[in-house]
């Protein structure tokens, strides 16, 4: 019976040490009521205690969340009946954005290389939303040229023409300091043009004239379809290419033959043609929308009375902070224990 | 950077002339009586008063048309026409045929590679009819395109069995 006795009890010695051996896991619903997570990137206003909130309608039908606590009101981003739903906005610049004016140097550097007609063209243009571009253009146009084995001499004075027009910038919400439009113009230019020292031979009949043919007043319309590119180079200044396809719209009937030069249109020599600018640019100060759009009457508040942000933790002596309406259980995280305490 | 715009400029450029470098009429030969193109190979042709009396047609040339180059300065060119067919007894100067054209000559612009030249617009043509039955003229703005825009109808030996004789004088445009 003794032995019995003993045996039983060394056999609940061999179960409970079996079992205390084993290695114990906590379920997960289970937290710990001592460990808390703890976000170090955490930022003043990045979150709102929501116990503290209390929903109202301004009057203009805007839903504000007020602070019972600061009395700070932010707008209920997640509202889905008004204009304060959170939503990434199309166009993060302002409308002013900024005004450019330029000079297009593409004529005079090619009469450096020998062309004989262009003269200069200046620009003036608005960004709007750095998307939007109108787009107003004026220049002066002559033309002396004598074409190698030709008879004559194509000569227009210095004359002005206007394009009126826009650009569309396909990186509107990229960095400013870079460009790529599409854009369209509308171009005129009122004119006169004369074929001088003409040298009329006849062989058969034995003639031989030098004559100056009558000056022609012609008025030309044109457009443009262009696309280019336009990069800051320094501070204000940038620099822009175009490549210009265009094509007359109407023109006045000349019998004694359509003008070969048109100022602002260029020579009549194909359909393609470019524009090399150098712009200044006024920043006109809008400020840059980074967050979701605010409805209207908000503003974003600096920082500076904003509850300093927590410490990082240096030691182990440093009380987490826990959410003051949440209960512990719910909010701590599930941890592993090695023994039971 | 400059440099490929430039090159596709240029690569646009047309260039040369397609057409002449002055505005010169061109004149067909044609059969009355079938209205089809005749090819005439002893006519000697030539503008009245040219120097040296040159000949733009000699006698021996196959011709079916010809430039007929107006003379600059003045209001209207002639051309004689000489029928040097031996055999059939026309080798007569009393059949010649004179055309004179009557126009305005005016300043105009071709292209830039065609060139400066005058046009001209032909307002009235004169001409004899001895062998020559009719002349139309198809266009009367002569430029420097290429295209026969006046046409001279003869009375061919096929279809001038009938006929009398006796040379006559036209005009008409």
């Amino acid at each position: 019976m003794r032995l019995s006795r003993l045996i039983l009890t060394l056999l609940c010695c061999l179960v409970c040490c079996g079992m205390s051996a084993q290695r114990r896991v906590t379920p997960v619903k289970a937290g710990s009521k001592n460990l808390v997570g703890v976000n170090e990137n955490k930022q003043p206003g990045d979150s709102i205690d929501r116990s503290r909130l209390v929903s109202v309608t301004d009057d203009r039908g805007n839903k504000v969340l007020v602070d019972t606590v600061t009395g700070k009101e932010v707008p209920d981003t997640v509202a889905v009946d008004g204009v304060t739903q959170g939503r990434v906005p199309k166009m993060i610049n302002p409308l002013l954005f900024s005004a450019s004016v330029g000079v297009d140097l593409w004529d005079p550097l090619m009469r450096i290389f020998g062309q004989s007609y262009g003269m200069v063209g200046f620009s003036a243009e608005i960004n709007l939303h750095n998307r939007y571009i109108p787009v107003v253009e004026v220049g002066l146009g002559n033309a002396s040229s004598t074409p190698s084995n030709q008879n004559y001499t194509y000569h227009v004075g210095l004359s002005p023409y206007f394009r009126i027009g826009a650009n569309y910038n396909f990186l509107y919400n990229s960095n400013p300091d870079y460009q790529f439009v599409a854009g369209i113009r509308y171009g005129w230019s009122r004119f006169s043009y004369q074929l001088r020292d003409v040298l009329i031979t006849d062989g058969y009949w034995g003639q031989q004239e030098t004559v100056d043919f009558p000056s022609q007043t012609s008025s030309v319309s044109y457009i443009n379809v262009l696309f280019g590119l336009r990069v800051k180079i320094w501070k204000p200044i940038s620099m822009g290419w175009n490549v210009r396809f265009r094509a007359i719209l109407h023109e006045t009937e000349q019998p004694g033959g359509q003008p070969w030069y048109i100022p602002g249109y260029g020579a009549r020599n194909g359909i393609i043609t470019g524009s090399f600018s150098v712009f200044y640019t006024f920043s006109l100060g809008g400020k840059k929308k980074t967050g979701p759009a605010l409805p209207p009457g908000f503003e974003i508040e600096e920082p500076g009375d904003e509850v300093p942000p927590p410490s990082a933790p240096a030691g182990d002596d440093i009380e987490p902070v826990v959410p003051e309406a949440a209960s512990a259980e719910q909010t701590a995280l599930p941890v592993v224990k090695d023994k039971e305490e | 950077m400059l440099l490929p715009l430039g090159l596709l400029t240029g690569s646009c450029n047309t260039s040369g002339c397609t057409d002449n470098h002055s505005a010169l009429p061109l004149m067909g030969f044609y059969d009355y009586a079938t209205g089809s193109s005749v090819t005439l190979d002893s006519l000697d042709l030539g503008g009245v008063g040219a120097p040296g009396d040159s000949l733009l047609v000699h006698s021996g040339e196959k011709v079916s048309q010809v430039y007929l180059p107006f003379r600059d300065g003045v209001s209207s060119s002639s051309f004689c026409l000489h029928y040097d067919y031996k055999l059939q007894g026309l080798d007569n100067p009393a059949f010649d045929d004179i055309i004179t054209f009557h126009y305005d000559a005016e300043p105009y612009f071709a292209s830039s590679e065609c060139g400066a030249m005058y046009r001209y617009v032909i307002r009235d043509v004169e001409y004899t009819r001895h062998l020559i039955d009719s002349i139309a003229v198809i266009d009367p703005v002569v430029t420097n395109v290429e295209l026969e825009r006046i046409q001279v109808f003869f009375r061919t030996a096929s279809t001038d069995a009938d006929d009398d004789d006796y040379p006559q004088e036209g005009a008409g445009v």
